[in-house]
């Protein structure tokens, strides 16, 4: 008997197609969207030479500008020497750098170091630390701190205390403005195409406080400091850099600074003559400056040291001259670093080695002699030339 | 052919006998090492777009992708991950490492301010190994000795070889849990439908046998090629439920041949000729199933395929050769050691007519009323089905393992306490024209524009790349800095420039908005492929989204092709065995509704996160793709093999009385006790997977239970009477041409081998009595 064709539930077939297609239709995506592909830019592809230029922005305008920034490295930066009440003469650097990259938390990392001449000792200790909720901005100045490290300052009256962790040294600082903020570069500090920044010091600060020699407080008579406060996004350069500061009796200050690209030549000088104070000096207001022009000074070095740590060699000791234009007098200055061996291996905080250290200066100054002392910092000697 | 081979075993036993002796001798020390060569990867195919990027940013960049986790958590709130101490002492915990037999490379936290947590008491480590996840597995017993727990801190070790190392050990675990619940539970489920012992011990025999020799097999096949450690897991479940599934049908049969009067060499020869047949058939169309798992690419189900091939072979061996003889040892004996009373008392009264039986009046019932019963059955499995409608695709990550193990609670602290894309970007692979490296001011530019386009599409959090290291830093900055990369001095940038780029390649990576499942990212994938960058740079794309992707799109295209393969080849079998061109259709499609169901349960279960306390797992929010693929073959063989049982025995009847309906009655209730006990065992044993830590185990156990209970249920009670009933004679159809190239008695059916069987007698005297 055949059966009627009628019964044969038609379901059945087009249920097992839907199946299968259900099956088989399982996970397909397919959005016909693209990104543009970038056009050919040869424009954006040359770059150009490293030289200075100016910075867009505004000035610096004190005491906001005291404040941490959201910028990608800012730095408060003091060094300079004491003088204790039994005598002793100490050579001091005290820095805490701000790191922010991208959306990370802030990274902070601080050196401390002092130069001891009459033991010719030279000690340093570092630190680091991460912090969230930075609250940048604001009137209060800056409170920063790095572990048990801290550094406080508004308008020229700063607090500093630091501890290395051996016990040799420590640090409980005020330290007062005597003269105003300089604007370093207009307050304007150019890398060229590697960034930019702002800069400011406050050249001469009056210490006051103690220093703890092995475990010994002792007050702080007298001595100059010198501070720097400088931020912007860029990233320290791939050379290096010899940046000088100079404290002269006279209540005149100097800063010389030169840029080495790798293969150590310099591609940037920057010099700033800051002549002493005029009668209405304030802690809140830039005092005047005059720049010094690349062919204005040159930088000489007159010896060499071997690290017998890291067997880097560093300049030591330099002959600096600055030809005589407008309001800054001609010089002839000799940079002696009180002694040699002031190397820090900070890789642990800041991956870099670097020399920084106290120096005598003697030497001309508008023909007539004259006495001074200054801090020196050589970066960028830690790589092979290229 | 079954007849006479029935009666060559029996003639041949003792040979045959000594045979197996030998055979588990030589297995019997294999078995219990078969993990031993198995790998616990094996998700993804080689060949992928996805595959082949990952492989590149391992060669090229040194990006390893099995690195080790390890967590750090404080319970003080003021011990923070940023503290010196902190610091210090997750360093010193880790200071061992360095003695470990192996390359490793830590980033801490003290480097990577991301892997601190956003309420900052825990921090993670990388702890990168330049070997292949599962060698690094291999590593973490000595990994974990060389850590050295802070006092002060909590430690877990997660990430991928953890991982690997977790599933290796949780799975055998799972399996020897399993074997411990599924066993017992098999023998007294047998000792119920035999009632005697020896009757019951016969098929644990057989079933046992197979295992051990499988596992044997799967050892030795193992050693020779890459086979994924989950084929242990399915092969035990399919081996015992296969094994005690045929020994059950032959046994039972060859009981019934003793009880019609044959005697034993004569019972063991009909035995083989009928269900041995049937078991032979059944077997093949298991086979087809799993032999289109051979046909993907992916190592885990080539290897389920290979390891069901090997189930399959030895089972109907076992059960064609070793329980004959066995049988033939025993003899009337069978019936030994019983347990009767227990089992009538369970069962009731079984003395009844063979039309007269629940099943059978159950049947009539639904074959009264055909349309009625339907069309509402059809809607409620595809009702089951429907949640397998929005089901999600992704690989398995620590989510499957139970909270318990380390490497899960490293995954949850991963994604409740940091960013979760942040551990599942997607990674842009990106090679330069020859002659230039990715650092080229040129390059630099067009990378530059590209990650721009790239950062403005509303789905994108962030983008990381050599040219995106900081949104405050300018293309030529970048171009400067990266001219002498060698001499950067920052440590963030220059460790990102390490990382991110090499000669001539470099790496975009992607952290979406959203979820590696979503839409939204894989959308995201979808565009970049779309995409060129220009200057003569290439790019593939890898990552958790586009790897998952890859595979499911790779095995969804080649799905459909094996599911036609197992459709067709499927019904070409039960064509040669019915002899109908309806039947097979039904057949497909019965066990079809049957997957389906058990897909939606999948889905409403594992995906949705239903019953999670019950079964003790938290929900996926996905699927494992292979999961549905090695379930539509596993089932479709299983399911396949009660509707061969069931419908050779309609046919039995059907050409010893040439009545539709009566056959279908009877042949339902002919087989309702075997069927439902083979179910019923097959339900148990997958059931005890469900006691398994791993969620996919657990999936896989639960979604074959489901499918065998519906199958044995709600298809075969209602839908199967229902849909002969509708179709009726068209259930026999097949043209008379093709008849020609049919077998004239592919099933030898107990009619066929006793023509003046019961069957006919039984018809003749009742024909009235049934439905019309």
């Amino acid at each position: 008997m055949r059966p009627r064709l009628f019964q044969f539930p038609a379901c059945f077939s087009v249920f097992s197609v839907v199946v299968i297609v259900a099956l088989s239709g399982c996970g397909s995506a397919g959005v016909a969207e693209s990104f543009p592909t970038p056009g050919p830019n040869i424009a954006a592809a040359t770059v150009p030479a490293s030289t200075p230029g100016p910075v867009p922005g505004t000035v610096i305008r004190f005491p906001l500008d005291e404040a941490p920034h959201p910028v990608i490295t800012e730095w408060w930066y003091y060094t300079g020497h004491v003088q204790t009440a039994d005598g002793a003469r100490y050579g001091v650097e005290y820095v805490i750098f701000q790191g922010s990259r991208a959306d990370f938390p802030i990274g902070y990392a601080a050196h401390f170091a002092v130069i001891d001449p009459h033991t010719r000792a030279f000690a340093y200790d570092e630190a680091s630390s991460l912090a969230r909720n930075v609250a940048f901005g604001g009137s209060d100045g800056f409170d920063l701190r790095v572990n048990d490290w801290t550094m406080r300052g508004r308008s020229g009256a700063d607090h500093l205390h630091a501890v290395m962790k051996s016990g040799a040294y420590a640090i409980d600082l005020t330290v007062t403005d005597t003269k105003g903020p300089v604007l370093q570069g207009g307050g304007q500090f150019s890398y060229g195409p590697g960034g930019s920044s702002y800069y400011y010091s406050r050249t001469r600060m009056r210490p006051s406080g103690t220093m703890t020699v092995g475990g010994v407080a002792k007050p702080i008579v007298d001595g100059t400091l010198w501070f720097d406060h400088q931020w912007g996004n860029f990233l320290a350069t791939n050379g290096g850099w010899d940046w000088f500061s100079t404290q002269f009796d006279d209540n005149s200050e100097m800063m010389i600074y030169h840029l080495r690209d790798p293969s150590g030549k310099i591609v940037q000088t920057f010099g700033e003559y800051i002549p002493p104070c005029p009668r209405d000096c304030s802690p809140t207001k830039p005092v005047p400056s005059v720049a010094l022009s690349a062919d204005q000074f040159s930088i000489t070095p007159l010896g060499a040291w071997t690290s017998p740590t890291t067997g880097i060699s560093y300049p030591s000791a330099w002959r600096v001259t600055v030809l005589a234009q407008g309001d800054v007098p001609a010089m002839d200055l000799t940079y002696t670093p009180v002694i040699p061996n002031a190397e820090l291996d900070t890789r642990r905080s800041t991956s870099v080695i670097y020399w920084e250290g106290d120096c005598t200066i003697t030497g001309t100054k508008g023909g007539g002699p004259i006495t001074a002392s200054g801090y020196v910092e050589l970066t960028g000697y830690d790589k092979p030339r290229r | 052919m079954f007849y006479a081979f029935g009666r060559l075993i029996y003639r041949f036993r003792w040979l045959v006998l000594a045979c197996w002796i030998a055979v588990l001798g030589i297995a019997l020390p294999f078995a219990p090492r078969v993990t031993e060569p198995l790998r616990v990867g094996g998700f993804a195919d080689p060949a992928l777009e996805s595959s082949k990027a990952a492989a590149t940013l391992a060669r090229d960049l040194g990006y390893s992708t099995s690195s080790v986790i390890v967590t750090y958590s404080s319970d003080d709130p003021s011990f923070l991950a940023t503290d010196p101490r902190f610091i210090a002492e997750t360093e010193a915990s880790l200071a061992g490492l360095r003695n470990v037999h192996a390359q490793t490379t830590v980033l801490t936290h003290a480097a990577n301010p991301r892997q601190i947590s956003r309420d900052g008491r825990t921090a993670f480590e990388v702890v990168s190994l330049t070997t292949d996840t599962e060698a690094a597995a291999k590593l973490i017993p000595e990994i974990t000795a060389a850590i050295r727990p802070p006092p002060d801190l909590r430690t877990r070790i997660g990430g991928g070889p953890a991982f690997y190392a977790d599933v290796e050990k949780v799975s055998q675990r799972d399996l020897a849990r399993a074997e411990e619940v599924a066993f017992p539970i098999a023998v007294v489920a047998l000792l119920l439908v035999f009632g005697s012992a020896l009757a019951a011990g016969l098929p644990v025999l057989v079933g046992g046998a197979g295992v051990v020799v499988i596992l044997a097999v799967i050892y030795a096949l193992g050693t020779l090629m890459e086979l994924s450690i989950f084929t242990v897991n399915l092969a035990t479940l399919l081996g015992l439920g296969l094994g005690l599934d045929y020994s059950l049908f032959l046994s039972s049969r060859f009981r019934e041949e003793l009880a019609h009067g044959f005697a034993v060499p004569e019972a063991v020869a009909r035995t083989l000729a009928t269900a041995g047949q049937a078991v032979v058939y059944s077997g093949l169309t298991v086979l087809i199933g799993l032999c289109a798992l051979l046909t993907f690419h992916i190592n885990l189900l080539v290897s389920i395929g290979i390891g069901g091939v090997v189930v399959v072979i030895v089972s109907v061996l076992a059960a064609t050769t070793l329980l004959p003889v066995l049988l033939s040892f025993v003899g009337t004996r069978i019936d030994a050691l019983s347990v009767r009373r227990l089992v009538t008392l369970l069962r009731g009264n079984t003395a009844q007519r063979e039309d007269e039986g629940l099943w059978a009046r159950v049947a009539h019932l639904v074959m009264r009323h055909p349309i009625a019963i339907f069309l509402p059955t059809l809607s409620l499995l595809l009702l089951l089905g429907t949640p397998f409608l929005h089901i999600t695709f992704s690989s398995p990550d620590a989510s499957i393992m139970p909270p318990s193990v380390q490497s899960r609670q490293v995954y949850d602290i991963l994604n409740t306490e940091f960013n979760a894309s942040e551990t599942t970007p997607i990674l842009v692979v990106v090679k330069t024209a020859p002659g230039t490296t990715a650092f080229d001011a040129a390059n630099l530019a067009t990378l530059s524009a590209f990650v721009g386009n790239i950062q403005a599409d509303p789905r994108v959090a962030r983008v990381e790349s050599i040219v995106s290291v900081d949104p405050r830093l300018t293309l030529t900055q970048y171009q400067v800095y990266y001219r002498a990369i060698a001499d950067l001095q920052d440590p963030y940038i220059t460790q990102f420039a390490r990382q991110y780029a090499r000669d001539d390649t470099t790496l975009i990576s992607i952290i979406s908005k959203f979820p590696s499942n979503s839409a939204e990212s894989r959308a995201l994938v979808a565009k970049l492929r779309n995409s060129t960058i220009g200057n003569g740079m290439i790019f593939q794309v890898t990552g958790a989204t586009a790897g998952v992707t890859d595979v499911v799109n790779g095995l969804y295209r080649s799905f459909p092709i094996a599911l036609l393969f197992i459709v067709l080849t499927t019904y070409v079998v039960l064509l040669f065995l019915f002899r109908s061109v309806v039947l097979p259709l039904k057949a497909i499609i019965m066990n079809a509704l049957s997957i389906i169901a058990s897909y939606g349960m999948l889905v409403f279960v594992f995906q949705d996160g239903h019953f999670g306390r019950l079964l003790h797992f938290t929900a996926l929010h996905f699927i494992e793709p292979t999961l549905p693929i090695i379930m539509f073959c596993t089932l479709f063989g299983l399911s396949m093999d009660y509707e061969v049982f069931l419908l050779s025995r309609i046919k039995e009847a059907y050409d010893a009385t040439g009545d539709n309906a009566w056959s279908v009655a009877t042949g339902i209730e002919r087989s309702a006790r075997i069927i439902t006990s083979a179910a019923l065992i097959v339900v148990l044993v997958a059931s005890s997977f469900v006691s398994a830590d791993i969620v996919l185990v657990k999936a896989l156990g639960l979604g074959v239970a489901v499918a065998v209970a519906v199958d044995a249920t709600v298809v075969r009670a209602l839908l199967v009477p229902a849909t002969m009933r509708l179709l009726g004679h068209w259930n026999w159809y097949a043209p008379r041409w093709l008849l020609r190239f049919l077998p004239r008695h592919a099933l030898a059916t107990g009619g066929a081998l006793d023509r003046e069987g019961a069957t006919e007698s039984l018809y003749e005297r009742d024909r009235d009595l049934v439905s019309p």
